[in-house]
């Protein structure tokens, strides 16, 4: 184990470059190196050796191993970036290199004063908040000026399934739009980073009920909200001022959303060290568990270990936030985050998130996508939320219309 | 809940079958089909076709026992106010992404006189009005069916067309009818008693309409949407509940004959725009107006029901009023805004309408018993609002929802002039609205209020508790609890024999 933790110590200052990826990954130390060969690439991590790699995992990761029966296989590590994100959205990201600053507000802007227009803004952050402009929106994150997928999300207490949802999940970039017309900004739309809209299928008690949220581009101001109910048939605003809270009952707040769904400004954001980690990778195709295979909790999913995960560490401005700090695992390759924790008031691991993706070629070209059932636990209550994604139904870069899904008037026409 | 409360007045219909009517709609229906579809162009993954639905019981107990307005029919204390089935099947046939077919059926049985001996003359499926066959819908005393919506949404380019039998709702404001005006109200069976975050959605008659919405280009905004509405006559009129009825609110010495304005067409359409974050909306609708205005048309001598009336120095007689429910044509103009202030948390709302011409019962003169025409006052309508969720216990979620309401009406002119359901009207009458929705464990369950208050001396109070049970079930518990001393007709205080418990449990799917 010591050999370990001096192996962890020597990497803790690697800032590598984007176009020295494939030498920094192929230079870096394996499983192997890290553990003082006591665990290797196929291993399966369970409570019984998980101290031997607790130095690679999150706090919650490790949590869940030890304390609720979570086990992961190590796959290899990839190293071509081209099988972690689509092509064109590297492309796009070289070609808009050292393009992006931040104002004094700490606001995106390109050099000549407009807003994103697409791809990483900061392929090498040097800050926190550099780093959080990398995941600021959903489309970013899912690399693509637009998407839908339908899933849903099954609500486990200690370990029993108790309630399903099915939901129909879209968005929309607004700025910083790389690949489909108006490119790089929806005219009239300058002032909004995305539309987001999710559509509940199932049970019957939501069912029809949809929700459309608009992201303003600055990043000091909530994101406008509004919900079509049936039973008010009607589009209603509603505010978003509560953040501290699920919609649904489940256990991602509405702040929480792929590690970060408030406005940047509510937060700060602290770079804290880089480093290997074992983190969930990208599997080929999907790999669908429709309900949990492990401890009754959680699906099955590739893990690797990942040569340079970004330490972004966030402590919240608003004093009624439950959370004393919350720390996102950014691979440095798919700038977004695939395991995040929350921590209580006192210290402790409250909530623990994981994104597992899926590389899939589609129409010609290859999308990464959510793919094994994303999880997020709340450790202290033994609860999980456990949300998966119906694969043949993950479209991206459709072309879709602004007017086509999200508006007002649009959310009314999809009604019943 | 305000057009609830506006309604008095009543119906003493007797029920018209009208199969044949039945038949024209059915067949109406089946031509828009065939000519629509037929145009349809399949995607890979259309068509599809959809089910959704409940099935739910219901009953709702007594806390007063006796109806007044049933003095000669139900003399006696009853207990259940309503015991109800209710089903509901929503059939949704997506053709293509350009073309949809929408049924919303459902069948309800009334057993409270089963259960309730007391409830001796109850009809607990009251409805029929002339044309009646086009709302798709066959009834007996305990017992009915009917196609609740039956429409098709066809996408024309940007624009939408929606034809059939639908509901159109405007405003945003929660449980208030400002702009919410389209289309009126079924309150024959629990008037606007159910859980208020239903709001209309059970009660809200659908009309046959062609309702035509498409962006609106301009250099201002790029959110602007027109929308279009035409009813060619299917004109209805506030149902209420028949006489007998637990809920009857026409005094049994006052015989109503209502009749809808069967034939009179409504048009209106509105204009929605989103500006610097705020919801705006600007409607005009011309329409009869829902509720009858009552026109007395004599009276008659009724030993059974009529009200003992001096007729003579130390005479009386009981008379039986009799009234003509007429709908003289109204001409609204409002709109909306909405928005949300981040700094207060709250999403604020203002919605108001004008009616030049609102037609009310003019005052009878000096020498009439009753009124026998209709005066016209311009009339206010707005309500002004605020929600704003908020952590009320700590630890818990906070409120869904947690909203205030102010609304006013106002009428122009001295009110001396006029009358409403035969009573005085205000120059202005107020209500304070609270609303209340507080999840509970992880939004299985919610403990719910609604406190109306008149300041002229009247209340509505819903307390409940909504629970969900995995995916399936559905359990309310709520109570309705209306008095005080405002009692003119259309104010709560006339509705203090409505209290009651009630409990649902519903299976949906």
């Amino acid at each position: 184990m010591a050999g370990a933790t001096a192996g962890l110590c020597a990497l803790r200052s690697a800032v590598p470059g984007w176009g020295a990826r494939s030498a920094a990954a192929a230079s870096s130390p394996t499983l192997d190196d890290l553990t003082g060969g006591r665990i290797s690439v196929g291993a399966t991590i369970t409570r019984d050796n998980a101290g031997v790699v607790k130095e690679l995992l999150s706090p919650g990761t490790y949590e869940k191993i030890v304390r609720y029966g979570l086990e992961l296989t190590v796959a290899p590590t990839t190293t071509d970036e081209r099988r972690l994100v689509p092509e064109p959205w590297l492309e796009a990201s070289e070609h808009h290199r050292g393009m992006a600053v931040l104002d004094e507000k700490g606001q995106l802007r390109t050099r000549d004063g407009r807003p994103w227009i697409g791809g990483f803004p900061f392929l090498e952050p040097r800050t926190g908040l550099e780093a959080a402009w990398n995941i600021a929106s959903p489309s970013w994150i899912e690399y693509a000026d637009d998407f839908s997928y339908g899933g849903g999300e099954h609500l486990i207490r200690k370990g029993e399934v108790y309630r399903s949802l099915k939901w129909i999940f879209t968005g929309i970039s607004t700025v910083g739009r790389t690949r489909m017309p108006p490119a790089p900004f929806y005219p009239g739309h300058e002032d909004e980073l995305y539309r987001l809209l999710i559509r509940y299928v199932e049970p019957f008690d939501y069912r029809g009920t949809s929700i459309l949220t608009v992201r303003p581009y600055d990043q000091t101001r909530l994101e406008r909200a509004y919900a079509y109910v049936p039973a008010t048939r009607r589009v209603r605003e509603v505010p978003t001022y509560q953040r501290w809270e699920s919609a649904s009952g489940n256990d991602i707040f509405r702040s929480d959303h792929n590690g970060n769904n408030d406005p940047l400004s509510h937060w700060s954001w602290s770079l804290v060290e880089r480093r290997p980690m074992i983190l969930p990778g990208v599997s080929d195709g999907y790999e669908i568990d429709p309900l949990p295979t492990i401890a009754g909790r959680f699906p099955r999913g590739r893990w690797e270990l990942r040569p340079d995960a970004q330490v972004l560490e966030a402590v919240p401005k608003d004093p009624q936030c439950p959370y004393a700090k919350k720390i996102l695992y950014v691979d440095s390759v798919m700038r977004k985050p695939l395991v995040f924790d929350f921590y209580d008031r006192t210290g402790r691991v409250w909530k623990t998130g994981v994104h597992h993706h899926a590389r899939i070629r589609k129409d010609g070209e290859t999308i990464i996508s959510f793919n094994h059932p994303n999880h997020t636990m709340d450790l202290l209550a033994d609860h999980v939320t456990y949300i998966w994604v119906d694969a043949p139904s993950v479209e991206k870069n459709a072309g879709r219309k602004l007017e086509d899904l999200w508006t007002e008037e649009a959310m009314l026409r999809a009604a019943y | 809940m305000d057009r609830g409360s506006d309604a008095a007045g009543g119906i003493l219909n007797p029920r018209i079958p009208a199969i044949g009517d039945t038949r024209t709609a059915w067949l109406a229906w089946s031509i828009i089909l065939v000519t629509i579809g037929s145009g349809a162009v399949s995607a890979a993954d259309y068509p599809h076709l959809d089910a959704t639905g409940f099935q739910r019981l219901q009953s709702a107990i007594s806390l007063d026992g006796k109806n007044p307005n049933n003095r000669g029919v139900d003399d006696t204390a009853h207990t259940v106010n309503l015991f109800r089935s209710f089903g509901q099947l929503e059939l949704i046939y997506d053709s293509s992404r350009t073309l949809r077919l929408y049924g919303k059926f459902r069948v309800m049985t009334e057993h409270a006189s089963d259960l309730d001996g007391r409830l001796r003359n109850f009809d607990g499926c009251p409805a029929g009005f002339r044309g009646d066959g086009w709302s798709v819908r066959v009834s007996s005393d305990h017992a009915c069916a009917e196609a609740w919506e039956l429409y098709t949404d066809v996408s024309l380019g940007a624009a939408w067309v929606r034809i059939g039998k639908q509901q159109v709702v405007w405003g945003e404001t929660l449980g208030r009818r400002v702009l919410d005006v389209v289309n009126p109200l079924d309150l024959n069976w629990h008037l606007f008693l159910e859980p208020f975050v239903e709001e209309f959605d059970n009660i809200r008659i659908p009309q046959w309409m062609l309702r035509v919405t498409s962006p609106l280009p301009n250099p201002w905004s790029a959110e602007t949407d027109l929308e279009v509405i035409a009813n060619p006559g299917d004109s209805i009129s506030t149902q209420l509940p028949g006489l007998g009825s637990p809920y009857n609110l026409t005094p049994s010495f006052v015989a109503v004959h209502d009749e809808p304005a069967r034939g009179h067409w409504t048009v209106g359409g509105r204009i929605t725009e989103n500006v610097l974050g705020a919801s705006l909306s600007l409607i005009a609708l011309s329409k009869p107006v829902d509720d009858a205005v009552l026109l007395s048309s004599g009276a008659v001598v009724d030993p059974k029901l009529g009200l003992p009336t001096p007729v003579a120095s130390g005479q009386t007689v009981p008379l039986r009023f009799l009234s003509d429910g007429v709908h003289p044509r109204v001409f609204l103009a409002g709109g909306s805004a909405n928005y949300f202030q981040q700094q207060l948390g709250g999403v604020f709302r203002l919605e108001a309408t004008v009616a030049p011409d609102q037609p009310y019962q003019k005052a009878p003169g000096s020498g009439d018993p009753a009124p026998t025409h209709v005066k016209r006052r311009a009339t206010w309508r707005y309500a002004l609002a605020v929600d704003r969720p908020t952590v009320l216990f700590p630890g818990a979620d906070a409120t869904t929802i947690l909203s205030f309401t102010f609304f006013e009406t106002i009428v122009a002119g001295a009110p001396r002039g006029i009358r409403s359901n035969g009573a005085r009207v205000d120059a202005t009458a107020e209500q304070l609205t609270f609303a209340l929705s507080q999840p509970l464990l992880r939004k299985l369950l919610f403990l719910e209020l609604l406190a109306n208050y008149d300041p002229d001396g009247a209340f509505w109070v819903q307390p409940g508790a909504r629970a969900i049970v995995g995916d399936h079930w559905r359990f309310d518990l709520f109570a309705n609890l209306l008095g005080g001393g405002e009692n003119r007709p259309g104010r709560f205080g006339a509705l203090g024999f409505a209290d009651e418990v009630a409990l649902r449990g519903a299976y949906g799917f």
